[in-house]
């Protein structure tokens, strides 16, 4: 039976999209479906199906009714026609008008066999901390399990909120991590793959470039990172892959 | 149960602890390599980029240890004030004790009984007669020589009453002119 997690926060610079590729190295059999108005999951071009959609939320407002609809036609139809574990990454200002329609359609999904989670991003950030509990009351009519990651980049979320995101989400944390500025610019350029697949080939490389010394603590911060991201986000991975 | 989930994860923390195994080894290494140069060189590799949080510490406490002077004393002065305050107490206290007390009262006694007992002493500036009395009532006429110390008992206006020891008769007593003694030399 087909799962896809929804990774959701429609206010941006949250971390959605580094937990994404975190979700990807828990499950390397996970398709991935993008959502965005411009690509970032180019390391996973193999794996992934993108859809560009309107950045700004007004744009989208605007344009309302049919069109606005019409806009996911292609990401439902990608959707239905999932055979495995699917992490659909849905950019920001998206979630709020993508998730009405899946619960719309989500008997006709239910009839294919197809299961949906929601997995939400949540930051101290004011815009973030108010948005994630309206998405997860948006899933929970046909979300079977919804997960929420406290991302500490901005610091700590107050318990308070975190409480308040209520019962039934499975809430884990992503701890803030200072790293290295050639490694943060190397995280970037190659996403948690690159971590994963070709970091310790590339070790030789970086000991020209950087040093021995630099290069050993780059490959340190990205190795944990990396597995400090997967940790995040491993309950809901698991629950994808069933 | 998810399997690939659990290994992949389990991989991910372990390339993880390995990382930081290589790195805590680098950083030892260049650690040794910097504690053999004299300390002032040291100092230029407080911030090497290859030593971890912890060595770049154990640099720093090896310079601060290189350079820290070191106090030379004659003498334990710790240890000299702490053996004084020790006796000071020891003596407080023995001092304190009842039977101290109790001497410090019979000696207080005999002292002023003492001072009572013991005549002012005088020194004559010139031959000045006298006539001495013994307790039997014999009155002997003596000349006392100037510049002699004399013993006197008390003062009674002009005069100065004096005794005079003498082996078979005891004390002689006799009062002689105050004004014949020297001034610097005050009686009672």
């Amino acid at each position: 039976m087909p799962r896809i997690l929804l990774v959701a926060q429609d206010k941006g610079g949250s971390g959605k999209t580094v937990l994404v590729r975190a979700l990807a190295e828990c499950l390397p059999t996970a398709r991935l479906i993008e959502i965005e108005a411009g690509r970032r999951l180019v390391e996973l071009d193999d794996r992934l199906s993108f859809f560009p959609v309107r950045a700004e939320r007004g744009e989208i407002d605007r344009t309302g009714g049919q069109a606005a609809r019409a806009e996911f036609d292609g990401v439902l139809n990608a959707m239905a026609a999932a055979e495995g574990p699917v992490i659909v990454d849905v950019g920001a200002n998206t979630a709020g008008s993508l998730l009405p329609l899946i619960r719309e359609a989500g008997g006709r999904y239910g009839r294919r066999g197809i299961t949906f989670a929601l997995l939400v991003v949540v930051t101290s950030e004011p815009g973030a901390l108010a948005n994630a509990p309206t998405l997860l009351d948006l899933a929970a009519p046909f979300a079977a399990a919804r997960f929420a990651v406290e991302n500490q980049v901005e610091g700590p979320v107050d318990p308070a909120a975190l409480k308040a995101l209520g019962k039934g989400v499975t809430l884990t944390r992503l701890e803030r991590l200072s790293l290295d500025a050639r490694a943060n610019e190397l995280l970037q350029k190659g996403g948690l793959r690159f971590i994963g697949e070709d970091l310790a080939g590339a070790e030789d490389n970086l000991i020209t470039q950087f040093g021995f010394a630099e290069a050993g603590r780059i490959v340190e911060d990205l190795t944990r990172f990396r597995a400090k991201a997967m940790a995040a986000t491993a309950p809901a991975a698991a629950w994808l892959e069933g | 149960m998810a399997r690939i989930v659990d290994d992949r994860l389990r991989g991910a923390e372990e390339a993880e602890r390995a990382a930081a195994r290589r790195v805590g080894k680098n950083s030892r290494v260049r650690l040794t390599e910097l504690l053999r140069l004299a300390p002032r060189e040291r100092m230029a590799h407080l911030e090497d980029p290859a030593l971890i949080g912890p060595d770049r510490v154990r640099l720093r406490r090896s310079i601060q240890a290189a350079f820290a002077k070191p106090r030379r004393r004659w003498w334990p002065r710790g240890q000299i004030l702490a053996r004084g305050r020790r006796l000071g107490i020891a003596l407080l206290r023995g001092a304190l004790h009842p039977a101290v007390l109790a001497l410090l009262v019979i000696a207080g006694g005999w002292f002023e009984l003492a001072r009572r007992a013991t005549p002012q002493i005088g020194r004559t500036m010139s031959p000045l007669a006298t006539d001495l009395s013994e307790q039997r009532g014999f009155v002997t006429t003596y000349t006392i020589p100037a510049n002699s110390w004399v013993p006197v008992e008390r003062l009674e206006r002009d005069l100065a009453w004096v005794r005079m020891w003498e082996p078979r008769q005891g004390y002689l007593r006799g009062a002689i002119w105050r004004a014949g003694l020297d001034p610097s030399q005050p009686a009672h």
